[in-house]
Protein backbone atom coordinates (compact mmCIF):
# COMPACT_ATOMS: atom_id res chain seq x y z
CA UNK A 1 0.00 0.00 0.00
CA UNK A 2 1.19 3.52 -0.85
CA UNK A 3 1.24 6.27 1.74
CA UNK A 4 1.24 10.00 1.07
CA UNK A 5 3.79 10.69 3.80
CA UNK A 6 5.44 9.09 6.78
CA UNK A 7 2.85 10.75 9.01
CA UNK A 8 0.12 9.06 6.98
CA UNK A 9 1.87 5.69 7.32
CA UNK A 10 2.36 6.29 11.03
CA UNK A 11 -1.32 7.05 11.60
CA UNK A 12 -2.51 4.09 9.52
CA UNK A 13 -0.04 1.43 10.57
CA UNK A 14 1.99 2.36 13.62
CA UNK A 15 0.14 4.62 16.03
CA UNK A 16 -2.01 1.86 17.57
CA UNK A 17 1.00 -0.42 18.09
CA UNK A 18 3.13 2.43 19.43
CA UNK A 19 0.41 3.37 21.91
CA UNK A 20 0.27 -0.24 23.13
CA UNK A 21 4.04 -0.37 23.40
CA UNK A 22 4.04 2.94 25.25
CA UNK A 23 1.75 1.44 27.90
CA UNK A 24 4.10 -1.55 28.23
CA UNK A 25 7.08 0.79 28.48
CA UNK A 26 5.49 2.85 31.28
CA UNK A 27 4.66 -0.33 33.22
CA UNK A 28 8.16 -1.71 32.74
CA UNK A 29 9.71 1.58 33.78
CA UNK A 30 7.60 1.65 36.96
CA UNK A 31 8.60 -1.94 37.68
CA UNK A 32 12.28 -1.10 37.23
CA UNK A 33 12.10 1.87 39.56
CA UNK A 34 10.23 -0.22 42.13
CA UNK A 35 12.86 -2.96 41.91
CA UNK A 36 15.61 -0.37 42.20
CA UNK A 37 14.10 1.04 45.40
CA UNK A 38 13.75 -2.46 46.87
CA UNK A 39 17.34 -3.38 45.94
CA UNK A 40 18.65 -0.17 47.52
CA UNK A 41 16.60 -0.71 50.66
CA UNK A 42 17.27 -4.42 51.12
CA UNK A 43 20.83 -4.88 49.88
CA UNK A 44 22.75 -1.66 49.36
CA UNK A 45 21.92 0.19 52.59
CA UNK A 46 23.18 -2.58 54.92
CA UNK A 47 26.28 -3.01 52.73
CA UNK A 48 26.89 0.72 52.81
CA UNK A 49 26.99 0.74 56.61
CA UNK A 50 29.22 -2.30 56.56
CA UNK A 51 31.63 -0.67 54.10
CA UNK A 52 31.80 2.64 55.94
CA UNK A 53 32.66 0.93 59.18
CA UNK A 54 35.40 -1.22 57.59
CA UNK A 55 36.78 1.09 54.86
CA UNK A 56 36.14 4.32 56.79
CA UNK A 57 35.01 6.03 53.61
CA UNK A 58 31.69 5.92 51.86
CA UNK A 59 32.58 7.48 48.46
CA UNK A 60 34.21 4.50 46.73
CA UNK A 61 31.27 2.36 47.70
CA UNK A 62 28.65 4.85 46.51
CA UNK A 63 30.38 5.39 43.16
CA UNK A 64 30.95 1.70 42.51
CA UNK A 65 27.37 0.82 43.44
CA UNK A 66 25.91 3.53 41.24
CA UNK A 67 28.09 2.51 38.31
CA UNK A 68 27.43 -1.23 38.51
CA UNK A 69 23.79 -0.96 39.42
CA UNK A 70 23.11 1.82 36.92
CA UNK A 71 24.71 0.23 33.88
CA UNK A 72 23.63 -3.33 34.55
CA UNK A 73 20.08 -2.71 35.51
CA UNK A 74 18.63 0.73 35.04
CA UNK A 75 19.95 1.69 31.62
CA UNK A 76 19.46 -1.60 29.94
CA UNK A 77 16.36 -1.74 27.81
CA UNK A 78 14.50 -5.01 28.59
CA UNK A 79 15.20 -7.52 25.85
CA UNK A 80 11.58 -8.57 25.37
CA UNK A 81 10.49 -4.96 25.00
CA UNK A 82 13.23 -4.23 22.42
CA UNK A 83 12.28 -7.28 20.39
CA UNK A 84 8.58 -6.40 20.48
CA UNK A 85 9.36 -2.86 19.33
CA UNK A 86 11.45 -4.13 16.42
CA UNK A 87 9.00 -6.82 15.45
CA UNK A 88 5.96 -4.57 15.58
CA UNK A 89 7.30 -1.30 14.23
CA UNK A 90 10.68 -1.64 12.50
CA UNK A 91 9.57 -4.67 10.52
CA UNK A 92 6.48 -2.76 9.34
CA UNK A 93 8.67 0.17 8.35
CA UNK A 94 10.94 -2.10 6.33
CA UNK A 95 7.97 -3.75 4.65
CA UNK A 96 6.58 -0.34 3.83
CA UNK A 97 9.74 0.26 1.76
CA UNK A 98 9.58 -3.20 0.19
CA UNK A 99 7.31 -6.05 1.22
CA UNK A 100 9.87 -8.65 0.07
CA UNK A 101 12.72 -7.52 2.33
CA UNK A 102 13.72 -9.88 5.12
CA UNK A 103 14.46 -8.62 8.62
CA UNK A 104 16.07 -10.37 11.57
CA UNK A 105 16.80 -8.17 14.57
CA UNK A 106 19.26 -10.66 16.08
CA UNK A 107 21.28 -11.45 12.95
CA UNK A 108 24.12 -9.44 11.39
CA UNK A 109 26.38 -9.29 8.37
CA UNK A 110 28.79 -12.22 8.86
CA UNK A 111 32.22 -11.29 10.18
CA UNK A 112 33.95 -12.95 7.21
CA UNK A 113 32.12 -10.57 4.86
CA UNK A 114 33.11 -7.59 7.00
CA UNK A 115 36.73 -8.80 7.09
CA UNK A 116 36.83 -9.61 3.39
CA UNK A 117 35.70 -6.07 2.53
CA UNK A 118 39.18 -5.01 3.78
CA UNK A 119 37.79 -1.55 4.53
CA UNK A 120 39.58 -1.33 7.85
CA UNK A 121 43.24 -2.14 8.21
CA UNK A 122 42.98 -2.87 11.95
CA UNK A 123 42.52 -6.40 13.22
CA UNK A 124 38.96 -6.86 14.51
CA UNK A 125 38.70 -9.20 17.49
CA UNK A 126 35.36 -7.99 18.85
CA UNK A 127 32.50 -8.08 16.42
CA UNK A 128 28.84 -7.52 17.19
CA UNK A 129 25.84 -6.61 15.11
CA UNK A 130 22.07 -6.66 14.81
CA UNK A 131 19.12 -5.65 12.65
CA UNK A 132 19.95 -7.63 9.54
CA UNK A 133 18.00 -6.64 6.43
CA UNK A 134 18.28 -8.49 3.11
CA UNK A 135 16.48 -8.34 -0.17
CA UNK A 136 16.56 -7.84 -3.90
CA UNK A 137 15.79 -4.66 -5.80
CA UNK A 138 15.16 -5.54 -9.45
CA UNK A 139 18.32 -7.48 -10.35
CA UNK A 140 20.44 -6.49 -7.40
CA UNK A 141 20.73 -8.54 -4.22
CA UNK A 142 21.81 -6.75 -1.07
CA UNK A 143 22.11 -7.23 2.67
CA UNK A 144 23.07 -5.01 5.55
CA UNK A 145 23.08 -4.69 9.31
CA UNK A 146 24.30 -2.54 12.13
CA UNK A 147 27.84 -3.51 13.06
CA UNK A 148 30.11 -2.70 15.97
CA UNK A 149 33.68 -3.71 15.15
CA UNK A 150 36.34 -3.24 17.80
CA UNK A 151 39.97 -4.01 18.38
CA UNK A 152 40.96 -5.10 21.87
CA UNK A 153 44.62 -4.73 22.60
CA UNK A 154 46.37 -7.40 24.60
CA UNK A 155 48.72 -6.92 27.53
CA UNK A 156 48.31 -5.50 31.00
CA UNK A 157 46.84 -2.16 29.96
CA UNK A 158 44.42 -3.71 27.52
CA UNK A 159 41.94 -1.30 25.97
CA UNK A 160 39.17 -1.57 23.43
CA UNK A 161 39.17 0.73 20.41
CA UNK A 162 36.06 1.09 18.26
CA UNK A 163 37.07 0.72 14.63
CA UNK A 164 33.61 0.99 13.13
CA UNK A 165 30.11 1.58 14.45
CA UNK A 166 27.39 1.95 11.87
CA UNK A 167 25.61 0.37 8.95
CA UNK A 168 27.49 -2.15 6.84
CA UNK A 169 25.91 -2.56 3.41
CA UNK A 170 26.78 -5.19 0.79
CA UNK A 171 25.31 -5.43 -2.74
CA UNK A 172 26.04 -7.16 -6.03
CA UNK A 173 27.93 -4.91 -8.38
CA UNK A 174 26.64 -4.63 -11.94
CA UNK A 175 29.98 -4.95 -13.74
CA UNK A 176 32.50 -7.76 -13.81
CA UNK A 177 35.79 -7.08 -12.08
CA UNK A 178 38.60 -9.24 -10.77
CA UNK A 179 40.86 -7.05 -8.65
CA UNK A 180 40.32 -5.04 -5.45
CA UNK A 181 39.50 -1.34 -5.39
CA UNK A 182 39.03 0.89 -2.33
CA UNK A 183 37.40 4.30 -2.00
CA UNK A 184 38.30 5.77 1.39
CA UNK A 185 37.90 9.16 3.08
CA UNK A 186 40.70 11.51 2.07
CA UNK A 187 42.04 12.48 5.48
CA UNK A 188 45.72 12.91 4.63
CA UNK A 189 45.18 15.31 1.72
CA UNK A 190 42.58 17.31 3.67
CA UNK A 191 44.97 17.73 6.60
CA UNK A 192 48.35 18.07 4.87
CA UNK A 193 47.51 19.13 1.29
CA UNK A 194 50.21 18.33 -1.27
CA UNK A 195 52.33 16.40 1.27
CA UNK A 196 49.25 14.45 2.29
CA UNK A 197 48.87 13.29 -1.30
CA UNK A 198 52.50 12.18 -1.32
CA UNK A 199 51.92 10.32 1.96
CA UNK A 200 48.93 8.52 0.46
CA UNK A 201 51.26 6.98 -2.13
CA UNK A 202 53.24 5.31 0.62
CA UNK A 203 50.38 3.56 2.41
CA UNK A 204 51.75 0.06 3.09
CA UNK A 205 48.30 -1.36 3.91
CA UNK A 206 46.82 -0.53 0.54
CA UNK A 207 47.44 -1.29 -3.14
CA UNK A 208 48.74 1.53 -5.41
CA UNK A 209 47.07 4.92 -5.40
CA UNK A 210 44.72 5.83 -8.28
CA UNK A 211 44.43 9.49 -9.15
CA UNK A 212 41.16 10.33 -10.81
CA UNK A 213 40.29 13.36 -12.87
CA UNK A 214 37.18 14.41 -10.91
CA UNK A 215 38.60 17.04 -8.53
CA UNK A 216 35.50 17.16 -6.30
CA UNK A 217 35.72 13.39 -5.87
CA UNK A 218 39.46 13.55 -5.25
CA UNK A 219 38.91 16.12 -2.48
CA UNK A 220 36.55 13.78 -0.64
CA UNK A 221 38.12 10.40 -1.32
CA UNK A 222 41.36 8.59 -1.88
CA UNK A 223 41.26 5.60 -4.21
CA UNK A 224 43.53 2.56 -4.08
CA UNK A 225 43.39 -0.33 -6.51
CA UNK A 226 45.28 -3.38 -7.65
CA UNK A 227 44.44 -2.40 -11.25
CA UNK A 228 44.47 1.20 -12.48
CA UNK A 229 42.23 0.54 -15.49
CA UNK A 230 39.75 -1.63 -13.60
CA UNK A 231 39.43 1.10 -10.94
CA UNK A 232 38.47 3.55 -13.69
CA UNK A 233 36.14 0.97 -15.25
CA UNK A 234 34.31 0.73 -11.89
CA UNK A 235 34.59 4.42 -11.05
CA UNK A 236 33.21 5.85 -14.26
CA UNK A 237 32.44 9.59 -14.34
CA UNK A 238 28.79 8.97 -13.44
CA UNK A 239 29.71 6.52 -10.65
CA UNK A 240 31.99 9.13 -9.05
CA UNK A 241 29.20 11.71 -9.14
CA UNK A 242 26.74 9.20 -7.67
CA UNK A 243 29.11 8.32 -4.83
CA UNK A 244 29.50 12.05 -4.08
CA UNK A 245 25.71 12.34 -3.98
CA UNK A 246 25.30 9.53 -1.44
CA UNK A 247 28.15 10.95 0.64
CA UNK A 248 26.26 14.28 0.76
CA UNK A 249 23.03 12.50 1.70
CA UNK A 250 24.55 10.66 4.64
CA UNK A 251 26.79 13.54 5.76
CA UNK A 252 29.33 10.98 6.93
CA UNK A 253 32.66 9.73 5.68
CA UNK A 254 31.79 6.66 3.67
CA UNK A 255 34.20 3.82 3.03
CA UNK A 256 33.62 1.73 -0.07
CA UNK A 257 35.34 -1.35 -1.44
CA UNK A 258 34.82 -3.38 -4.59
CA UNK A 259 35.88 -6.96 -3.99
CA UNK A 260 34.73 -10.32 -5.35
CA UNK A 261 31.90 -8.90 -7.53
CA UNK A 262 30.42 -7.04 -4.54
CA UNK A 263 30.33 -3.46 -3.38
CA UNK A 264 30.79 -3.02 0.38
CA UNK A 265 29.86 0.28 2.01
CA UNK A 266 30.53 1.26 5.62
CA UNK A 267 28.29 4.11 6.81
CA UNK A 268 29.18 5.39 10.30
CA UNK A 269 26.36 6.30 12.68
CA UNK A 270 26.54 8.81 15.51
CA UNK A 271 23.28 7.88 17.22
CA UNK A 272 21.64 4.52 18.05
CA UNK A 273 19.54 3.28 15.15
CA UNK A 274 16.30 1.26 15.15
CA UNK A 275 16.31 1.21 18.97
CA UNK A 276 13.30 1.99 21.17
CA UNK A 277 13.46 4.74 23.77
CA UNK A 278 12.91 3.39 27.25
CA UNK A 279 13.27 6.35 29.59
CA UNK A 280 11.53 8.77 27.27
CA UNK A 281 8.24 8.48 25.45
CA UNK A 282 7.92 6.19 22.45
CA UNK A 283 5.31 8.45 20.89
CA UNK A 284 7.97 10.34 19.03
CA UNK A 285 7.23 10.38 15.33
CA UNK A 286 10.36 12.44 14.61
CA UNK A 287 12.63 9.65 15.82
CA UNK A 288 10.70 6.98 13.93
CA UNK A 289 10.77 9.11 10.81
CA UNK A 290 14.55 9.50 11.16
CA UNK A 291 14.90 5.71 11.35
CA UNK A 292 12.66 5.35 8.32
CA UNK A 293 14.54 7.99 6.31
CA UNK A 294 17.92 6.38 7.02
CA UNK A 295 16.51 2.98 6.06
CA UNK A 296 15.18 4.43 2.83
CA UNK A 297 18.46 6.18 2.06
CA UNK A 298 20.42 2.95 2.51
CA UNK A 299 18.11 0.91 0.28
CA UNK A 300 18.13 3.72 -2.29
CA UNK A 301 21.90 3.32 -2.66
CA UNK A 302 21.16 0.69 -5.31
CA UNK A 303 19.17 3.19 -7.37
CA UNK A 304 21.55 6.06 -6.59
CA UNK A 305 24.54 4.07 -7.85
CA UNK A 306 22.54 2.76 -10.81
CA UNK A 307 23.34 -0.83 -9.83
CA UNK A 308 20.32 -2.09 -11.77
CA UNK A 309 21.68 -0.73 -15.02
CA UNK A 310 22.52 -4.07 -16.60
CA UNK A 311 23.73 -3.05 -20.03
CA UNK A 312 27.04 -4.87 -19.67
CA UNK A 313 27.75 -8.57 -19.89
CA UNK A 314 26.93 -9.18 -16.21
CA UNK A 315 23.21 -9.99 -15.88
CA UNK B 1 86.28 19.28 3.84
CA UNK B 2 87.06 16.58 1.23
CA UNK B 3 84.59 14.23 2.90
CA UNK B 4 82.01 16.97 2.90
CA UNK B 5 82.40 17.55 -0.85
CA UNK B 6 82.36 13.81 -1.47
CA UNK B 7 79.17 13.40 0.55
CA UNK B 8 77.57 16.30 -1.35
CA UNK B 9 78.51 14.72 -4.72
CA UNK B 10 77.13 11.34 -3.64
CA UNK B 11 73.85 12.94 -2.52
CA UNK B 12 73.55 14.87 -5.81
CA UNK B 13 74.27 11.68 -7.79
CA UNK B 14 71.66 9.76 -5.80
CA UNK B 15 69.09 12.50 -6.46
CA UNK B 16 69.89 12.41 -10.19
CA UNK B 17 69.60 8.61 -10.29
CA UNK B 18 66.31 8.82 -8.35
CA UNK B 19 64.86 11.40 -10.74
CA UNK B 20 66.07 9.51 -13.83
CA UNK B 21 64.57 6.23 -12.55
CA UNK B 22 61.32 7.97 -11.69
CA UNK B 23 61.09 9.33 -15.26
CA UNK B 24 61.86 5.89 -16.72
CA UNK B 25 59.13 4.34 -14.54
CA UNK B 26 56.64 6.99 -15.66
CA UNK B 27 57.54 6.45 -19.33
CA UNK B 28 57.07 2.70 -18.90
CA UNK B 29 53.72 3.31 -17.26
CA UNK B 30 52.65 5.29 -20.33
CA UNK B 31 53.71 2.41 -22.58
CA UNK B 32 51.93 -0.07 -20.36
CA UNK B 33 48.76 2.04 -20.31
CA UNK B 34 48.86 2.32 -24.09
CA UNK B 35 49.17 -1.47 -24.27
CA UNK B 36 46.00 -1.78 -22.17
CA UNK B 37 44.15 0.68 -24.39
CA UNK B 38 45.34 -1.17 -27.48
CA UNK B 39 44.10 -4.50 -26.08
CA UNK B 40 40.64 -3.04 -25.47
CA UNK B 41 40.51 -1.47 -28.93
CA UNK B 42 41.35 -4.91 -30.35
CA UNK B 43 38.44 -6.37 -28.37
CA UNK B 44 36.17 -3.89 -30.15
CA UNK B 45 37.67 -4.81 -33.52
CA UNK B 46 36.95 -8.48 -32.79
CA UNK B 47 33.28 -7.75 -32.08
CA UNK B 48 32.67 -5.77 -35.27
CA UNK B 49 32.47 -8.65 -37.84
CA UNK B 50 29.90 -10.43 -35.70
CA UNK B 51 27.93 -7.23 -35.22
CA UNK B 52 27.92 -6.47 -38.96
CA UNK B 53 26.78 -9.98 -39.90
CA UNK B 54 23.96 -9.78 -37.32
CA UNK B 55 22.61 -6.37 -38.34
CA UNK B 56 23.09 -6.81 -42.11
CA UNK B 57 20.07 -9.06 -42.42
CA UNK B 58 17.80 -6.41 -40.87
CA UNK B 59 19.29 -3.09 -41.93
CA UNK B 60 18.33 -2.59 -45.55
CA UNK B 61 19.08 1.12 -45.83
CA UNK B 62 22.41 1.39 -44.02
CA UNK B 63 24.63 -0.54 -46.46
CA UNK B 64 26.99 2.45 -46.82
CA UNK B 65 27.40 2.80 -43.08
CA UNK B 66 28.13 -0.93 -42.69
CA UNK B 67 30.71 -0.80 -45.48
CA UNK B 68 32.32 2.25 -43.88
CA UNK B 69 32.58 0.46 -40.52
CA UNK B 70 34.16 -2.60 -42.19
CA UNK B 71 36.69 -0.41 -44.01
CA UNK B 72 37.56 1.59 -40.91
CA UNK B 73 38.07 -1.62 -38.97
CA UNK B 74 40.44 -2.93 -41.67
CA UNK B 75 42.42 0.31 -41.57
CA UNK B 76 42.60 0.32 -37.77
CA UNK B 77 43.87 -3.27 -37.67
CA UNK B 78 46.37 -2.77 -40.50
CA UNK B 79 49.95 -3.44 -39.28
CA UNK B 80 51.28 -0.47 -41.32
CA UNK B 81 49.18 2.25 -39.73
CA UNK B 82 51.12 4.88 -37.76
CA UNK B 83 49.98 5.81 -34.22
CA UNK B 84 48.66 9.32 -35.04
CA UNK B 85 46.56 8.00 -37.97
CA UNK B 86 45.38 5.19 -35.74
CA UNK B 87 43.86 7.63 -33.22
CA UNK B 88 41.95 9.36 -36.04
CA UNK B 89 40.70 6.07 -37.50
CA UNK B 90 39.60 4.79 -34.09
CA UNK B 91 37.68 8.02 -33.50
CA UNK B 92 35.95 7.71 -36.87
CA UNK B 93 35.14 4.08 -36.11
CA UNK B 94 33.69 5.06 -32.78
CA UNK B 95 31.54 7.71 -34.44
CA UNK B 96 30.33 5.27 -37.11
CA UNK B 97 29.44 2.64 -34.49
CA UNK B 98 27.50 5.31 -32.59
CA UNK B 99 25.60 6.11 -35.79
CA UNK B 100 24.86 2.42 -36.28
CA UNK B 101 23.45 2.12 -32.76
CA UNK B 102 21.14 5.08 -33.39
CA UNK B 103 19.92 3.54 -36.67
CA UNK B 104 19.00 0.36 -34.81
CA UNK B 105 16.11 2.35 -33.30
CA UNK B 106 14.33 2.02 -36.66
CA UNK B 107 14.44 -1.79 -36.60
CA UNK B 108 12.34 -3.20 -33.72
CA UNK B 109 12.91 -6.80 -34.86
CA UNK B 110 16.66 -6.32 -34.67
CA UNK B 111 16.39 -4.75 -31.21
CA UNK B 112 14.52 -7.83 -30.02
CA UNK B 113 17.09 -10.25 -31.51
CA UNK B 114 18.86 -12.13 -28.70
CA UNK B 115 22.15 -12.34 -30.56
CA UNK B 116 22.09 -8.59 -31.15
CA UNK B 117 21.22 -7.88 -27.52
CA UNK B 118 24.20 -9.97 -26.38
CA UNK B 119 26.45 -8.15 -28.83
CA UNK B 120 25.14 -4.82 -27.65
CA UNK B 121 25.99 -5.72 -24.05
CA UNK B 122 29.49 -6.76 -25.10
CA UNK B 123 29.92 -3.54 -27.09
CA UNK B 124 28.80 -1.45 -24.10
CA UNK B 125 31.29 -3.26 -21.91
CA UNK B 126 34.14 -2.84 -24.37
CA UNK B 127 33.30 0.87 -24.76
CA UNK B 128 33.46 1.29 -20.97
CA UNK B 129 36.76 -0.55 -20.87
CA UNK B 130 38.15 1.60 -23.68
CA UNK B 131 37.05 4.70 -21.79
CA UNK B 132 38.71 3.41 -18.59
CA UNK B 133 41.93 2.55 -20.48
CA UNK B 134 41.97 5.97 -22.08
CA UNK B 135 41.66 7.59 -18.66
CA UNK B 136 44.49 5.40 -17.33
CA UNK B 137 46.62 6.35 -20.32
CA UNK B 138 45.89 10.06 -19.86
CA UNK B 139 46.70 9.84 -16.16
CA UNK B 140 50.05 8.14 -16.94
CA UNK B 141 50.81 10.77 -19.61
CA UNK B 142 50.00 13.62 -17.20
CA UNK B 143 52.28 12.06 -14.62
CA UNK B 144 55.12 11.75 -17.15
CA UNK B 145 54.60 15.28 -18.49
CA UNK B 146 54.59 16.69 -14.94
CA UNK B 147 57.94 15.01 -14.35
CA UNK B 148 59.35 16.42 -17.60
CA UNK B 149 58.09 19.95 -17.00
CA UNK B 150 58.65 20.49 -13.27
CA UNK B 151 61.85 21.65 -11.59
CA UNK B 152 64.40 20.10 -11.08
CA UNK B 153 63.55 16.89 -12.96
CA UNK B 154 63.09 18.97 -16.16
CA UNK B 155 66.93 19.19 -16.37
CA UNK B 156 67.30 15.42 -16.18
CA UNK B 157 64.48 14.96 -18.72
CA UNK B 158 66.10 17.42 -21.10
CA UNK B 159 69.56 15.88 -20.71
CA UNK B 160 68.37 12.31 -21.31
CA UNK B 161 65.91 13.24 -24.04
CA UNK B 162 62.60 12.35 -22.39
CA UNK B 163 59.73 13.53 -24.59
CA UNK B 164 56.29 14.70 -23.57
CA UNK B 165 53.31 12.65 -24.71
CA UNK B 166 49.89 13.90 -25.78
CA UNK B 167 46.75 13.12 -23.83
CA UNK B 168 43.87 11.55 -25.77
CA UNK B 169 40.85 13.80 -25.87
CA UNK B 170 37.28 12.53 -25.81
CA UNK B 171 35.59 13.34 -29.10
CA UNK B 172 32.42 15.43 -28.97
CA UNK B 173 30.77 12.72 -31.08
CA UNK B 174 31.65 10.11 -28.41
CA UNK B 175 29.79 12.08 -25.79
CA UNK B 176 26.79 12.20 -28.11
CA UNK B 177 27.10 8.46 -28.67
CA UNK B 178 26.98 7.89 -24.97
CA UNK B 179 23.72 9.84 -24.69
CA UNK B 180 22.26 7.92 -27.60
CA UNK B 181 23.19 4.69 -25.85
CA UNK B 182 21.41 5.83 -22.73
CA UNK B 183 18.27 6.53 -24.76
CA UNK B 184 18.66 3.20 -26.46
CA UNK B 185 18.90 1.49 -23.11
CA UNK B 186 15.66 2.99 -21.83
CA UNK B 187 13.56 1.78 -24.72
Amino acid sequence: MKYASFQHFYERELSKTINELEKTRINLKKKKIKTAVIVVAVAIVPFYFLATTILQSHWPFILASLLIFGSAFLFRVPRGFRRSFKDLTIKKMIHKINGEFKFDDLARVPKYQFDSSKLFANHINRYRGEDYIAGKIENTNFYMSEVLAQHKTSGKKSKTVTIFNGIFFVADFHKHFHKETFVLPDQAEKSFGFFGRKLQKWNPNRPPLVQLENTRFEKQFVVYSQDQTEARYILSSSMMENILKIQEKFEHNLRISFIGSKINIAIPLRKPWLEPKFWGTLINTKQLEDYHDTLKMVTEIIADLNLNRRIWTKE
Amino acid sequence: MVWGILAFVVVVLLVIVGMYNSLVIRRNEVKNAFGGLDANLKKRHDLIPNLISTVKAYMKHEADLLTKITQLRSRATSPNINPSDRVGVENQLNQALGGLMISVENYPDLKANQNFMDLQRSMNEVEEQISASRRTYNSAVTDLNNGIQTFPSNFIAGFFGFKQETVLKTQESERKNFNAKALFDQS
